[in-house]
């Protein structure tokens, strides 16, 4: 369900939290859906219990997840409507700053970058 | 004192022959944290486990288990820890399964079922004798021994040096089920850094008989970074000299290991940097080595 690289340098925790937000704003995780439990994910993965414990308390604490007592942690309900155009291009952003940092490296010019990348999401539209 | 860390080290030290093995250790570890402990050999790793554990005096300072100083610990304490040697101690002429059952007796406890179950998935055969297995089966027959009494306090030295890829997954798996109780701790070192980044909360850097780093994973991983800045380009001035741990320079640049980046990173700092400079996040790996270089 998640992909999790504990040997990159960003912590696991925000790794998983970037990606439970990602999915929610996206629709692809639903208003009620169940996440796996802390120790499932935990054991497979085999990454520590608290470093996905502290991933979804943070989405709880963000009103992205609620916790029910005894059961499974959800997608919280306001979370029915999609974000707003504004706020999903926000969550690009750090992504976009990289391909910047990566053309300005390689000398090419936002026409170039724009170019590839209109053709690759048209591609993978397809 | 059920409240007492499960391991308290207060300014310990220790030499043998005149030479510092350990310099003024302090730290507490509590119930619930996993940590890895990590150094180069030699930098004394191995001594503070087993002073930790009282299996040799401080030279000064102290170690204590569960409120307990470590030397002379009753019998109730010594049952809460379990501790895998770098090198082990198994009998050489006994059979798996008789050297279990031997150490079983030590303890008021015993879980015969977890066990057979470690000894049927990691694939231990337990009937044949111990001079006959292989290095790995006999680390994983060591392992096994010391968590049979399910204790509170796991110590390991290495404990998978020499298992295979897929014991050593196994191996994280059961800690990963031990840590999810929350209640139970874990120390333990070793050189494969990629694991303890899985599984530990804390990392521990050892060098030269000190205790350099205690911190958590995450705060290491957001708060040393590598920044490569283009020939000639210098780090704003608003970085603090002692946030820099060590510059290289080189014909095309310059690169920088920088510490404290949450703080400068909240202050906007990373819209400062040189134009062509780049930042990175680094692993624990990389870290480490960085910090060796």
């Amino acid at each position: 369900m998640f992909t999790l690289n504990p040997n990159s340098g960003v912590p696991i925790y925000r790794q998983l939290i970037e990606q439970v937000r990602r999915m929610v704003s996206s629709g692809q995780l639903r208003p009620g859906a169940e996440l796996p439990s802390v120790r499932e994910l935990a054991l497979n993965h085999a990454v520590n219990p608290m470093t996905i414990s502290k991933a979804y308390s943070l989405l709880e604490a963000e009103g992205i997840l609620e916790r029910q007592r005894g059961k499974a942690m959800t997608v919280a309900a306001q979370h029915t409507n999609k974000e707003s155009k504004t706020d999903r291009l926000q969550r690009l952003q750090p992504a976009i700053d990289h391909v910047v940092m990566a053309a300005r490296q390689l000398q090419l010019t936002p026409e170039d970058v724009l170019k590839v990348l209109r053709t690759t999401m048209e591609q993978q539209d397809d | 004192m059920t409240n007492a860390p499960s391991l308290q080290l207060t300014n310990l030290s220790k030499q043998f022959d005149q030479v510092s093995v350990l310099k003024d250790l302090s730290a507490n570890v509590h119930s619930g944290e996993v940590i890895g402990l990590l150094g180069l050999n030699g930098a004394g790793k191995t001594t503070l486990l087993e002073t930790a554990l009282g299996f040799s005096l401080p030279s000064q300072g102290m170690a204590s288990v569960f409120g307990q100083t470590s030397t002379s610990m009753d019998g109730t304490t010594k049952a809460r820890v379990g501790f895998v040697p770098q090198r082990d101690e198994l009998l050489e002429g006994m059979k798996g399964s008789g050297y279990l059952k031997l150490i079983a007796e030590f303890y008021p406890r015993w879980n015969h079922a977890l066990v057979q179950r470690l000894a049927s998935e990691w694939q231990v055969p337990l009937d044949t004798k111990i001079n006959k297995l292989s290095i790995g089966q006999r680390q994983k027959l060591s392992i096994i021994a010391a968590l049979g009494h399910e204790p509170d306090l796991i110590v390991l030295d290495e404990p998978v040096a020499s298992l295979d890829p897929v014991a050593r997954r196994q191996f994280l798996k059961e800690l990963v089920d031990i840590a999810s109780s929350q209640t139970r701790t874990i120390l333990l070192s070793t050189h494969i850094v990629s694991d303890l980044e899985r599984v530990a909360s804390r990392v521990w850097f050892m060098q030269q008989g000190k205790l350099t780093i205690d911190a958590s994973i995450d705060e290491l991983k957001e708060n040393f970074v590598r920044v490569q800045l283009p020939a000639g380009a210098k780090l704003p001035a608003s970085i603090d000299a002692q946030s820099i741990l060590h510059t290289r320079t080189t014909a095309t640049g310059t690169t920088v290991l920088l510490k404290d980046w949450q703080q400068y990173s909240a202050q906007g700092l990373h819209n400062a940097l040189p134009a062509q400079s780049s930042l990175e996040t680094l692993s624990l790996e990389e870290l480490f080595l960085e910090l060796h270089a």
